[in-house]
C-alpha cells in the first residue's frame, strides 16, 4: 500500500487544483453576470452557450484553428529537418546544436516575443533587406506586423523545440550503422530518409504535433503582442471576457467550449499516437 | 555524417539556427544601443545595463521569479517523480486515468486554467500570491517533467531493481542507488525544464499574484509601454547568461550521470555490482 | 459575490496612461526611475510648501493603498506627503488596466482606498455601490480645479483630462484631413498604414463621433451602425494598439492614427511633420481624477492626500512628469511651457464645444457597448 502512497501528491495536485478549478469554470458557465456591479448568479441558464453560437466568435475559433494547424505543420517541417540533422551528428556537436536550439529561450520569453515586433515591423531590418535587395518599391513595405502570419511566426519560434526534442530523442536511438548499411546497398540519402528516418521519426512528430498543436490554439500572450488588437485567438476572446468585461460566465461558457474541442482532438491524436506506438 | 553529402539537410538545418537566432541577436544588440528609441544603432554602452541591475523593480522580480522558479520547480518533481513511479506498476485503467490527466494538463490552454485556479482561490479565500504562483507552475509544470521521467521509465529494464533487491538490498537502498541514478538524468532534464517554464510564465503569474510583487515577466510586460527599451534587452541578456550559466552546470551533472543509463548490459550491470560493493 | 480582481501589473494591456507617461519621458527630460511602486518611507525629498492643507486634529497614522497607473503621479508627490505626515504611508499598486469592469473590481476588492478612475468608473463603481462620496469641506483645494471639470467629476477629485483626435502625416497622406469622414473615406487609398486605439470608449466613441451621434448614446440602432463602420473599416486598420499609438507617425510607417492630444503632442517633438487634427464631427474626450473606494477605513486620509495633491506645485509635479493636459489653472506658473503652451493641448472655445467627455453608460448600456467592441475585436 505504500505503492498506492507514491500517488497522492499526483492526486492531490491534479484533483484538488487542477479538475476542481475546471468544474468551478463549468458551474461559472451556466451563470449570469451583472456587468454593472460585477456580481455572479448562479442560475443555471445556458444563455451562455447559445450567445457565443450566433456571434462572431466562429470566425476567431476558425482562425484558432487554421493558425494552429498551419502553425504545428511549420514546426514539424522544421523540427524534423534540425533534429535529424542534429542526430546525424557526432555526439560533441550534438550537444552544441541542442545548446544552439535551447539557449535563446533562455532569455525571457516576453523580451523575445516583442523582438519580433522590431524585426517584423515597416522600416524594420527585415524590411530594409527587402528593400535593399531591390524586391520592393521604395514606398511599399512588406506588411508583416499584426497580421495572422506575424502571430504564426510567434507561436512556430515559441513551440519549435517542443517539437525538435521529442523527435530528436526518437532519432537519436537510431545506431548510425545502419544508415552507413543502408548506403553500402546503394540507398540514397532521400530514401533512406523516406523509409528509415521518417517511419521512427513518426512517434516523436505526433507527441510533438500534440504538445504544439493543442496548446497553440488556446494561445494568449502571442497574439496579444502580435497580433496588433486586429487578429484574435480564442484564448484572446476568453482572456477579454474575463478581464475586459468582467463577464465570467460567458468567458467560461467560451472556455468550457474550447476545453471539450481539445480534449476531443486529443483523444483521436492519442488513439492515432497509440496505434503508432505499436506498429 | 558528411555535410558535403547532405547539403539539403545542412543548409535547412542552418536557416532554421539563424530564425533560431535572429530576435537574440537583436535582444544582444539592442542592449548596448545608446540609443533609447533603438530606431538606428548609434553606438554601443553599457549604460543599459548598469541601470537594469540598480532598477529596484527589476531586481525584486527577479528575485521573486527565482524564489517561485526553485520552490515550483521542487514541488513539480516531486509529484511527477513520486506519480511515474506510482504509474509504473499502478493497474491499466488507473494508469490511462493519469495519462489523461497529463496530457490534460498540458492541453488545457493556461489562461482558461489560471482563470480557473483564481475562482477556486478566491473561493476558498487561500491568498492569492507567491505560494499561489508556485501552486499554479508546480500543477502546469509537473505535466511535462512527468512526460519526460516517464519516457526514461519506459526505457528502463525494472530486472536491475530485482536483481538488487535479490542481492538483499533495502528497498531504501535499490531506490537511492538503482531506481534514482537511472532516473537521475531524466529527473535533471524535468527539472531544468519545469524550472524554464516557471521563469518564464507570464499568465499563470499575471492572474495569481494579487498585489503581491511580480514576477519578473510581469515587471518586463509593465515596463514595455512605448516599445522595448535598451534596459528591458539588457534584462532579457541578464536572464540568459544566468541561466545558461545555470543550465551548463546542471548539464554537465547531467552528461555525467548520463553515463550511468547508457551503454550496454554488461557495463550496466557491472557498474550494479559497483553499487553494491560501496 | 464578491470578486477580487486580477490584477495585471502592466502589460500589453496597457493604457493610455502609461503610454502617456512613457511618452512624457521622452519628450520632457524627467528622471527615468522605472515604475513607482513606493512603499513605506519617504525618498527624502523636498516637503511641500503645505500651504493649504490645514486640517484640525491630532497627528494621524496609517497606511493608505493607492491604485492607479504606472508613474501617474509626480515622483516627488508620495515621498513629500509622508515627509509632511509622519506616520503615514502611502502605498501605491500599480495597475495598467482601462477597463471600467476591472476598475469596478478594484473597488469592490476591499484593498485600496483610493483609485485612479474615469467619469465612466465613477458611475458605474456608484450604480454598484462602492464608491465612497469624498467630503468637499475637507478637500479646501478643490476651489482650484476649474468649475467645468468638477462638475464633470463629481465624487473625487478630477486630476487630468485628454481628448481622442487624429493625428497624421500631410507628406503621406496627400492631402488635408478635417474630420471623422476624411478618414473613412482615405481608408481603402491608405490600407495598412491607419492606427485606431485599443480602447472600447475611444474608438466606439470616436466612430459614433464620425457617424453623428453622441459618444455616450445607447441607442441600439446607433451602435448597431458604429460596429458595422468598425467593421468596415477594420482590413484597412494596420492595427489596434493601446502602446505606442502614434509611433508610427514617427517614422511614417503610420500615415493616420486616432490617438490622444498629449501623444501627437510629444511625437511631433520627434517629427514635426506631424500634424493634430480636432475632427469637425467633435471629440470624444475622458475625464479622470481619483475616488475612494466605499471599503475604506481611512477616508480622512484618503481625503488628505487629495487636497495634498490639488496644491499646485504638487499638482505641476504630476502634470510635469505625465505631460498631460490639466486641470487646475493656478498650476500653470509651475508647468513647462512644452505643456502649458501647447495648442493641442489647451485648443480654444469652438473646438472644445464639440469634445464630449465620456459618461457612465448605464447597466443596459454597459452590456450593448460591451457586445459591440467584442464582436469588432473578433470580426
Amino acid at each position: 500500500m505504500a505503492h498506492h502512497g507514491l500517488a497522492l501528491p499526483t492526486v492531490l495536485v491534479t484533483a484538488v487544483c487542477f479538475l476542481a478549478p475546471l468544474a468551478l469554470i463549468f458551474v461559472y458557465s451556466f451563470g449570469t453576470d451583472n456587468l454593472v456591479t460585477l456580481n455572479v448568479d448562479f442560475g443555471w441558464t445556458t444563455s451562455n452557450y447559445t450567445a457565443f453560437a450566433q456571434s462572431l466568435y466562429l470566425d476567431t475559433l476558425l482562425r484558432s484553428v487554421a493558425l494552429s494547424l498551419g502553425t504545428t505543420a511549420a514546426c514539424g517541417v522544421l523540427g524534423l529537418t534540425l533534429a535529424y540533422f542534429i542526430s546525424r551528428q557526432g555526439p560533441r556537436t550534438q550537444r552544441l546544436l541542442l545548446a544552439a536550439v535551447i539557449i535563446p529561450f533562455w532569455t525571457s520569453f516576453i523580451v523575445r516575443t516583442y523582438s519580433w515586433v522590431d524585426v517584423l515591423q515597416n522600416d524594420g531590418p527585415l524590411d530594409n533587406l527587402a528593400h535593399t535587395l531591390g524586391l520592393l518599391g521604395p514606398r511599399a513595405h512588406l506588411d508583416l506586423l499584426y497580421t495572422p502570419f506575424s502571430i504564426g511566426i510567434g507561436i512556430v519560434y515559441s513551440y519549435l523545440p517542443l517539437m525538435i526534442l521529442p523527435i530528436y530523442v526518437s532519432l537519436e536511438r537510431i545506431d548510425p550503422a545502419i544508415y552507413n548499411a543502408g548506403a553500402d546497398l546503394g540507398a540514397t540519402p532521400w530514401r533512406q530518409f523516406r523509409r528509415l528516418v521518417l517511419p521512427l521519426a513518426r512517434p516523436g512528430l505526433i507527441a510533438g504535433s500534440i504538445i504544439v498543436g493543442v496548446p497553440a490554439m488556446g494561445e494568449y500572450v502571442i497574439p496579444e503582442i502580435l497580433g496588433g488588437g486586429k487578429t484574435l485567438m480564442v484564448g484572446n476572446i476568453i482572456a477579454n471576457q474575463f478581464q475586459e468585461t468582467g463577464n465570467y460566465p460567458l468567458g467560461s461558457a467560451l472556455a468550457v467550449v474550447l476545453i471539450v474541442a481539445l480534449m476531443i482532438v486529443l483523444f483521436f491524436m492519442r488513439r492515432f499516437q497509440i496505434s503508432a506506438e505499436v506498429t | 555524417m558528411n555535410i558535403r553529402r547532405h547539403p539539403l539537410s545542412a543548409a535547412l538545418s542552418a536557416v532554421v539556427i539563424a530564425f533560431l537566432w535572429l530576435p537574440l541577436v537583436a535582444v544582444i544588440i539592442g542592449s548596448f544601443d545608446r540609443n533609447a528609441l533603438l530606431t538606428t544603432f548609434t553606438g554601443a554602452t553599457g549604460h543599459w545595463y548598469d541601470q537594469a541591475v540598480h532598477d529596484p523593480n527589476v531586481r525584486s522580480g527577479f528575485e521573486t521569479t527565482l524564489i517561485i522558479a526553485v520552490c515550483s520547480m521542487l514541488l513539480s518533481l516531486v509529484v511527477a517523480l513520486s506519480g511515474a513511479l506510482w504509474w509504473r506498476r499502478a493497474p491499466r485503467r488507473a494508469r490511462a486515468i493519469y495519462d489523461a490527466l497529463v496530457y490534460a494538463r498540458i492541453v488545457v490552454p493556461e489562461v482558461v486554467f489560471a482563470t480557473a485556479l483564481f475562482f477556486l482561490f478566491l473561493k476558498v479565500h487561500f491568498a492569492l500570491g507567491i505560494p499561489a504562483i508556485i501552486v499554479g507552475h508546480a500543477v502546469l509544470n509537473s505535466a511535462y517533467s512527468t512526460l519526460i521521467i516517464q519516457a526514461r521509465l519506459i526505457g528502463t529494464d525494472p530486472a536491475l531493481e530485482e536483481a538488487a533487491a535479490d542481492l538483499g538490498a533495502t528497498p531504501w537502498r535499490v531506490f537511492r542507488r538503482v531506481t534514482l541514478a537511472t532516473l537521475m538524468p531524466a529527473i535533471i532534464a524535468a527539472g531544468l525544464l519545469a524550472f524554464t517554464f516557471s521563469l518564464d510564465d507570464v499568465v499563470t503569474s499575471y492572474f495569481l499574484q494579487g498585489t503581491a510583487q511580480s514576477p519578473l515577466p510581469i515587471v518586463l510586460l509593465g515596463m514595455i509601454r512605448f516599445r522595448i527599451t535598451p534596459e528591458i534587452n539588457a534584462v532579457g541578456v541578464f536572464v540568459m547568461v544566468l541561466t545558461v550559466a545555470l543550465m551548463s552546470g546542471a548539464v554537465g551533472v547531467l552528461a555525467g550521470a548520463g553515463r550511468v543509463g547508457r551503454g550496454n548490459r554488461s557495463r550496466r550491470r557491472s557498474r550494479l555490482l559497483g553499487l553494491y560493493q560501496g | 459575490m464578491e470578486v477580487r480582481s486580477a490584477h495585471p501589473h502592466g502589460g500589453g494591456l496597457i493604457s493610455r496612461r502609461a503610454l502617456l507617461s512613457r511618452a512624457a519621458q521622452l519628450g520632457v527630460a524627467v528622471p527615468a526611475a522605472g515604475s513607482l511602486l513606493a512603499a513605506c518611507g519617504g525618498g527624502g525629498s523636498s516637503p511641500s510648501s503645505g500651504s493649504s492643507s490645514a486640517h484640525a486634529g491630532g497627528p494621524k497614522t496609517g497606511t493608505i493603498v493607492l491604485d492607479n497607473y504606472p508613474d501617474w503621479i509626480g515622483p516627488k508627490e508620495i515621498p513629500a506627503f509622508e515627509h509632511l505626515h509622519s506616520g503615514v504611508t502611502v502605498k501605491q499598486v500599480t495597475n495598467a488596466t482601462s477597463s471600467s469592469a476591472q476598475v469596478v473590481l478594484n473597488f469592490k476588492s476591499g484593498q485600496y482606498d483610493l483609485l485612479l478612475c474615469d467619469t465612466s468608473d465613477v458611475g458605474q463603481a456608484l450604480a454598484a455601490g462602492v464608491l465612497q462620496p469624498v467630503d468637499f469641506s475637507r478637500i479646501p483645494n478643490i476651489s482650484k480645479v476649474a468649475e467645468k471639470f468638477r462638475e464633470g467629476y463629481s465624487h473625487g477629485i478630477p486630476t487630468d483630462y485628454g481628448k481622442v483626435g487624429i493625428g497624421y502625416r500631410p507628406d503621406i497622406v496627400g492631402e488635408k484631413i478635417t474630420s471623422w469622414h476624411d478618414v473613412w473615406r482615405l481608408a481603402p487609398k491608405l490600407s495598412g498604414q491607419i492606427v485606431f486605439i485599443d480602447l472600447e470608449r475611444d474608438t466606439m466613441g470616436s466612430t459614433l463621433k464620425y457617424l453623428g451621434y453622441s459618444s455616450n448614446t445607447t441607442s441600439p440602432t446607433a451602435l448597431d451602425k458604429c460596429k458595422q463602420a468598425l467593421i468596415q473599416i477594420k482590413p484597412h486598420l494596420k492595427a489596434f494598439l493601446n502602446t505606442n499609438v502614434g509611433q508610427g507617425l514617427v517614422d511614417g510607417s503610420t500615415a493616420i492614427a486616432m490617438d490622444w492630444d498629449y501623444d501627437v503632442a510629444v511625437n511631433q517633438r520627434s517629427n514635426p511633420k506631424i500634424e493634430w487634427v480636432a475632427p469637425e464631427e467633435g471629440m470624444h474626450a475622458y475625464l479622470e481624477g481619483f475616488s475612494a473606494a466605499k471599503s475604506t477605513k481611512h477616508l480622512d486620509l484618503v481625503e488628505e492626500f487629495m487636497n495634498f495633491m490639488l496644491e499646485p506645485k504638487q499638482y505641476a509635479d504630476f502634470v510635469n512628469s505625465t505631460g498631460t493636459a490639466y486641470v487646475v489653472p493656478s498650476a500653470a506658473p509651475f508647468i513647462k511651457h512644452s505643456i502649458s503652451h501647447n495648442s493641442i493641448l489647451e485648443p480654444d472655445e469652438a473646438v472644445l464645444r464639440k469634445v464630449e467627455f465620456d459618461r457612465y453608460l448605464g447597466a443596459k448600456g454597459v452590456v450593448l457597448w460591451a457586445n459591440v467592441w467584442q464582436d469588432v475585436k473578433a470580426a
